[in-house]
């Protein structure tokens, strides 16, 4: 089996998860610093928030897959517009069908 | 008064010795009274000098059947006390002594005034020889490489020193972590660089040079001899020459005028 190519966060995570003293605490203020700021930010009209365990989740298949996680968030909400395209396009269909009725 | 600095890493293979010769010859062509000190019962630092089974050594000095004055060899360009084989019956010898901590800063504190920098090539364990060291000195340098296991070991240590600074000795300092047979441009290197610089406390203590991967570092001792004397303008030379530089810029004492 061909080795799996690893990311430098990845790395970087693994390393960490063995120690007790070295610690990321740049990431730490990060947080502390997104904590502290109360009032939630708004967010553009045409951006989505995704829930932060569904993101960690769809992290962990990208991983899994090798691939970039934007890129199976891209393809998620493809395949969930396609569907959502039938939807429509069947409701059309009954408005049609319904008016031609009247 | 010298200046007293620990070569400490709980791994093996990471270059403490390695770094102990070298930076102390590095320092010793810069007109400084160098003092070395082998704490390892491996006797690395002792044998990369060609001595072997040598009468006068640390244990003797450790359990005060010695002066560290008469154990040091005077070698070409700086002192050295050597270690034994049987170090660690030293060690054990001492291990229910009251103080036992304080012993090595006992004995080096009799030739502070004769040294500029005595530097300590420390075990790779963090048993009661690595902690006399650290008890004993003003800095500590943790040499390593860009690998997992090292990584751990500085982490170990580090936790250690908080301890020794804490408890028995509140001026120890981190010098630096110095990156030793170190290749910068892999993924892992990077890893671990940027680990280390995303910690606050460690962000400034990685030394800006490092030692690369050099023949002539392997070679030398072979041959009983530092890499100046071996391969002097060899990369390894060069490389020990600018992290004695910058050691000396940051943490060296201001030369009297006359």
């Amino acid at each position: 089996m061909a080795k799996k190519k690893r990311k430098i966060s990845d790395i970087k995570s693994a390393l960490l998860s063995n120690t007790s003293f070295i610690k990321n605490t740049e990431k730490e203020k990060k947080t502390e610093k997104h904590e502290n700021n109360s009032t939630p930010e708004k967010l553009p009209d045409n951006v989505i928030e995704i829930d932060k365990i569904l993101l960690s989740r769809i992290k962990i298949l990208a991983n899994y897959y090798q691939k970039d996680y934007q890129e199976i968030v891209g393809e998620a909400l493809h395949h969930y517009l396609r569907i959502k395209k039938l939807d429509v396009d069947e409701a059309l269909k009954n408005i049609v069908v319904g008016d031609d009725e009247e | 008064m010298a200046t007293i600095i620990s070569i400490i890493n709980y791994k093996g293979g990471t270059g403490k010795t390695t770094t102990a010769l070298n930076f102390g010859a590095a320092l010793a062509k810069k007109r400084k009274k160098v003092l070395l000190l082998d704490f390892d019962s491996q006797c690395n630092l002792t044998l990369s000098k060609g001595i072997r089974e040598p009468e006068k050594h640390i244990g003797n000095v450790l359990i005060r059947k010695a002066s560290v004055e008469d154990s040091m060899l005077k070698l070409a360009n700086f002192h050295l006390v050597p270690s034994t084989h049987n170090l660690l019956d030293y060690e054990f010898n001492i291990s229910n002594e009251p103080g036992r901590e304080f012993i090595a800063k006992e004995v080096l504190a009799e030739v502070k005034d004769k040294f500029d920098y005595i530097i300590i090539d420390c075990p790779p364990s963090l048993g009661l020889l690595s902690i006399n060291s650290l008890v004993a000195a003003d800095y500590f340098i943790v040499p390593m490489q860009t690998e997992n296991f090292a990584f751990i070991g500085l982490d170990s240590i580090l936790n250690a020193t908080e301890k020794v600074k804490m408890r028995m000795n509140p001026n120890l300092e981190l010098a630096g972590i110095l990156m030793a047979k170190f290749t910068p441009r892999t993924k892992f290197s990077k890893a671990v660089i940027s680990n280390i610089m995303a910690d606050e406390r460690l962000k400034d203590k990685l030394f800006d040079s490092y030692v690369r991967q050099d023949i002539s570092l392997m070679e030398s001792p072979a041959f009983g001899q530092t890499v100046f004397e071996y391969a002097p303008r060899s990369r390894g030379a060069r490389d020990y020459r600018n992290f004695a530089n910058e050691f000396l810029k940051k943490y060296g004492k201001k030369e009297k005028k006359n």
